[in-house]
Formats: C-alpha cells, structure tokens, sequence
C-alpha cells in the first residue's frame, strides 16, 4: 500500500477517535470534520473523485455547519455522567477487529478479480442510467431527514398544568373560572 | 404498475406537510386513502400470483433514460400486503389516538416514507437498492419512535439508531465483499456468481456479517437489545407497525432474499439460524414472563415470536417456509393489535404498568375482548390464526427430525399463553383498581382498528386453507425454488 495512503487512513482514524472521545462537543464535532477531509483525500487518491467531492461538500462542509450551529445555540443546562468503561473496552475491541481485518483483507486481495465495471461509462450516466432507483431512495432519504427534524423539534404540546398555568398567566384565571 | 407502491406513498410524504395546512382532518383522510390505494394494489395481484405469474417492470419499455428495475413474486407480495394492510389500520387508530401529539403533517409524512421505504425494498432487484430502501424506512423510523418528544422516547431512539448503525456497517461491508467479487449488485446475477466463483472463505464472512447485520434489524438473540426500549417507547400505532412489520421487512425478509435467494441457505447458515430462533424464541418468552410494562412485555414477545418465524425458515422444507411464512402474516396480525390494545389502554386509564391496571375489562369491553381475541391468537390457541401457524411450523421441526426443537417451540407456546394470560388477568379481570372508576372506552377510530384486526385473527384461523394456498404457498414456491434444485427465483436481472 501507498504509505501516503497509509498515514491519511492513521490519521483518520486518530480524529475519529477524537470525534468519539472528546468531551467538549465543539472539537468533537471539527475532529468529525477532519476526518472526513482526510477522507475526501482519500476517496480521490483512490480515483473516486466525485466520491470526494461528495464528502468533502456535504459531510465535512455542509454536515460541521450544522453540528456548529446547533452547539452555537445549545445551552448547558446539566452534565450527563457517561460510563467509563467504553474508554477500555473500545480500544481493545480496535486492536481485535484491526487484526482480524488485517487477516481478512490479506486473503481478499489475493483473490480478488480486477476490472469490474465500465471504466468508459460516466458518473452522470451511471448515476442516473444504472442507479435511478437510489436516486429515489436518496430523496426518501432527505425526506425524512427533513420530516424528522420539523417533528422532532417543534414545539411540545402542552400539558393540562401547563394549560392551566398559560391561562392564569394571560388573564389572571378569568377563563378557567368558565 | 409496481412503482406505485413507492411513488405513491413517497409523493403523499412529500405534500403531506403543506396539505395538512389546508383541512386539520387532511392527514387522516390522506393516509387511510394511500395505504387502502396500495392495499388494494396489492390485492389485485393476489390471483395471478397465485396462479404462479412473476411481475416485472422496469422503465426500459417507457424509453426514458433513467433505469428502475422492479420485481414481485409470492414472497414480495406477501410482504406488500402485510405492509399495506397493518398501515391502514394503523392509521385508522392514528385518527383519535395521535390527536394529543399534535404535528400530523409531520406524523403521517414519516409514516408514509417509512411504507414507502418497506415497499422499495420488498420490491427492488438489485442488493444495493435494498440498502438504500432500508435506510429510508430506517430514518422515518428512528423519528417516529422519539415522536412524543419525552427523554425516554428520544433515548430509546438513539439507542435504536446507534444499534441500526451498527448493522447497516455490518450489512454495507458484506455488500461491498460481494461487489468486490463478483462485480454485480443484481440478486440474480449475484446467484449465478456465487454459485460459479466465489472465494468460499469469503462467501462465510459475508453471511455471517448479513447475519449479523439483519439479525439486528429483526432483533434475533443476541441483536435483540434495542427492541425492548424502541418498541415500547413509541407511539402505539407506530409501536404496532414497528413489530408488526418493519422487523419483518428490514430483518427477515432482507435476510431471506439473501440467504435464500443469493447463496442458496447453505447447511451451515440453516444451523446457526436454528439455533438464533430457538435462542430468540426461548429468551424472548422467558423475558416477557417478567415485565410489568404492557408494551415492553409485548416488545420481547416479539423476538420469541421472530424466533419461531426463523426456526421454520431454517429448517428449509416447503412446510417449513409455509409455517414461517404463515406465522410472519399471522404474527402482524396478532403483534399490531396487541399493540394497539396496549395503547389503548395506556389512552383510556394513563398506565401501561399492569400492577396498576385491574378489572377494566368492563369499563373497556372493546379492548378488553379484542386482547382477549389477540391473547388466544399469540398463544396459539385453536381455532385462532396463531395456532395453525405455530402447528404447522411444529410439525415442519418433526418431519425433518428437529424433535427437541419443535418440543421448546411447544413449551415457549405454554409460556406465552401463561405470560398472556397473567397480563390478561392483571390488566383486564379482577377488581377495579383503585383510579380507575371513571375510565371510559376509547374513540370510535381506535376500537375500529382493533375491532377489524380481531376480526383477521379469527378469520384466519378459519379460513386458513385459502389463505395458505393464494397468499403463504406462491411464496413458499418462490423460496423452495431458491434453495430446491440450486436454482433461484427469476427476479429479471
């Protein structure tokens, strides 16, 4: 393997780990933001070009803005205590999957065909002559994105006490008496 | 004619919002009309599927230059109308009960996109497709069950979700071996590859990893861990599509495409299979037999239930699949009004805690007799629609020399008949508890729905010939077919 590829690909893993670990959510989510560069990087060092394209604009771009923002507007309001013992685990399960994966790619590649796929054939016709069915699935995808977000972050509906307190605060309990 | 069981529910999604703003009644109406639209669809095939006739469509006879392949065999059918039929009830339970939610554009949008993903990836071709259909019925998933906005209903979410990603890694990384090797993402093609030239180790990694990653989606033991919080947590309609259908779907009948379809359910899969049912059957039970939580109880009778479901599978036989495939139909039945009955309980007293319910059963004479009806069904009791089921798939574990097998399946149907009896009692007989004087039945919606699917529990126990032989068998020919002479089911690649 290309030992630029090989540093990009440690490097990456290092800030996914941060994006994990860290406790302060602002530079767990630019960690997030650096990795996903890298592999942008990457994606097109491995000749997949619009791949990276894709990362690099939604995932690192577009995806950072929003996490930024929300933390932007997030206050803290108390401190949720987390369990310690992934910070030992995970590790130990890192090192056991690096090994098995090791394993596993080695016999992969030696038994790999090479050359599938139309080298000749474009992005844009791929994309939409081969795929057209994911394209429809993508949009589902947004969709609900969107959908989850409108309805996961509106505004609750009130509880009766809440009703109750609304009303005395508006006009002194006048209605409640009716 | 197949893609309207995507388009139209996904076009419904994306208007649903601005319609809801016209007429406040809009969504109800909308969503009860789309799923009756593709229920109908679905029952328009029934003949010629029966008949032994496949459809495939795909967009090269409309010469447009985009590329939809589509396909429906008995076992796709199957799953359309399972999908079409517990939806449209669901809604109809959806009018009164997400009343106090508020936000129904939204509600019934993440409803339909989570229908139209299911009916994409019943419907689809091509493994890749799959994937991306099941990420959509997995994102509108993921925003219904945190839809009442409270801490544990937004945390049960996350862990769904976190546990979904999880499998889906595992899913995409066998997808991506597969590609790798075999060039292809059609599941034809890629049974023809298969059988032709695939590294053997690797064709072991990538089941189990398929394993692994839909045993998650249908929460199998060990997967099962986001269930018990997931389910519960939701609303009870979406509670009632969740373990009614979408772990059917995204896990079994995923799975099923794959292990049966593409590798032909090698021996060593039917074993492990084997043993995660009667793990997911035994465990589940037992695990119910504890809970004082309505809801949760009902969650982790879902994964007994999906055990005895993957235990006819495994087996492999024609009856085998029919029990499996019957029990899949029935278990929809049963589980989505069991659900629904559990939510509506929790509407007319406050509660889902039996410790605190008792003796409703005259306050609640709908619910009351249709849990009755949904107690029997699951526990497997004649001439309830649970029993042929559950008799069949125990017969099927005896033909093929499973003798302990099919005597655990035997006691795990004691054991939840005495789990559902016990929450029965608890909840429904006995003396009034005390808070509970002035409870009244719920609305006009909710009974209905729970009215009707009672109405299918009995029915089909009683007419379970017709409804083996036009919706169960051309199912189970398509997957005999898969596996019998090493050939697979034309699915148009």
């Amino acid at each position: 393997m290309d030992l630029l590829n090989l540093i990009l690909l440690l490097m990456l893993a290092g800030f996914a780990l941060m994006a994990v670990f860290l406790k302060d959510l602002l530079k767990a989510a630019i960690s997030l933001a650096f990795m996903s560069s890298l592999l942008a990087v990457l994606l097109y060092r491995l000749d997949s070009p619009f791949a990276a394209v894709f990362e690099l604009s939604v995932v690192a771009g577009l995806i950072t803005v929003l996490f930024v923002s929300v933390i932007a507007l997030t206050k803290e309001e108390e401190t949720a205590k987390e369990a310690r013992w992934p910070a030992y685990v995970f590790p130990l399960a890192l090192v056991v999957f690096g090994l098995i994966d090791i394993k596993v790619m080695q016999s992969l590649f030696a038994t790999t065909p090479q050359g599938f796929g139309n080298p000749e054939a474009s992005f844009g016709a791929t994309l939409w002559g081969v795929r057209s069915l994911d394209i429809l699935g993508q949009i589902a995808v947004i969709f609900g994105g969107v959908f989850g977000v409108l309805a996961l972050l509106r505004e609750k509906p009130l509880t009766a006490k809440q009703k109750e307190d609304a009303i005395i605060a508006k006009d002194g309990g006048k209605e409640k008496l009716w | 004619m197949l893609l309207l069981f995507i388009i139209v529910p996904l076009a419904v999604a994306a208007l649903m919002p601005l319609l809801a703003r016209i007429w406040k009644g809009l969504p109800d109406v909308l969503g009860m009309v789309t799923m009756a639209f593709t229920l109908g669809l679905g029952l328009y095939h029934i003949r010629m599927v029966a008949a032994g006739h496949r459809y495939f469509w795909d967009t090269g006879s409309l010469g447009l230059p985009l590329k939809l392949s589509l396909a429906m065999d008995g076992f796709s059918l199957l799953l359309l109308l399972i999908i079409s039929l517990i939806s449209l009830f669901a809604c109809i339970y959806s009018v009164n009960y997400m009343e106090h939610y508020g936000a129904k554009g939204s509600y019934y949008a993440l409803f339909m996109l989570m229908v139209a993903g299911m009916n994409g990836l019943v419907l689809t071709t091509d493994l890749f497709n799959m994937y991306v259909f099941l990420e959509v019925a997995a994102v509108a998933s993921y925003a219904l069950v945190a839809f009442g906005q409270k801490h544990d209903e937004v945390e049960a979410a996350f862990k769904y979700l976190m546990l979904s990603v999880v499998a889906t890694t595992g899913i995409l990384l066998a997808m991506s071996f597969v590609y790798l090797m075999t060039g292809t993402f059609g599941i034809t093609d890629l049974a023809y590859a298969v059988k032709t030239g695939m590294n053997a180790q690797l064709i072991g990694l990538c089941l189990a990893l398929f394993l692994m990653g839909f045993g998650l989606k249908s929460a199998m033991v060990p997967f099962h861990a986001w269930l018990p919080d997931a389910h519960p947590s939701a609303p009870a309609p979406i509670s009632a599509m969740l373990s009614g259908v979408l772990i059917k779907v995204s896990g079994i009948y995923a799975l099923v495409r794959v292990v049966y379809n593409i590798f032909g359910l090698p021996p060593q899969v039917s074993s492990a299979l084997m043993v995660l049912g009667v793990l997911s059957m035994v465990i589940g039970a037992v695990v119910a037999l504890g809970q004082n939580d309505y809801k949760r109880m009902l969650a982790y009778s879902s994964i007994s239930q999906i055990g005895y479901i993957v235990v006819g599978l495994a087996i492999g036989s024609p009856l085998g699949i029919m029990g499996a495939l019957f029990h899949l139909f029935n278990h929809a039945t049963f589980k989505s009004l069991l659900f629904l009955n559990a939510g509506a309980t929790e509407y007319a007293t406050g509660t889902r805690d039996l410790t605190k319910l008792g003796g409703v059963n005259n306050k609640l004479p709908v619910t009351g007799f249709t849990n009755t009806i949904g107690t029997f069904s699951i526990a497997g009791v004649p001439p309830f629609n649970g029993f042929w089921s559950k008799l069949i798939i125990i017969v099927a574990l005896v033909e093929a020399n499973y003798i302990g097998v099919a005597a655990i399946a035997v006691a795990t149907s004691i054991i939840t008949l005495w789990y559902f009896l016990q929450m029965q009692r608890q909840a429904f007989f006995g003396k009034l508890a005390a808070g509970l004087e002035k409870v009244r039945e719920v609305p006009f919606y909710m009974a209905l729905a729970t009215i009707c699917l009672a109405a299918l529990c009995l029915l089909g126990g009683l007419f379970y010939p017709w409804i083996t032989a036009n919706l169960i068998q051309p199912g189970v020919t398509s997957l005999s077919n898969a596996i019998g002479v090493n050939s697979f089911i034309n699915l148009g690649q």
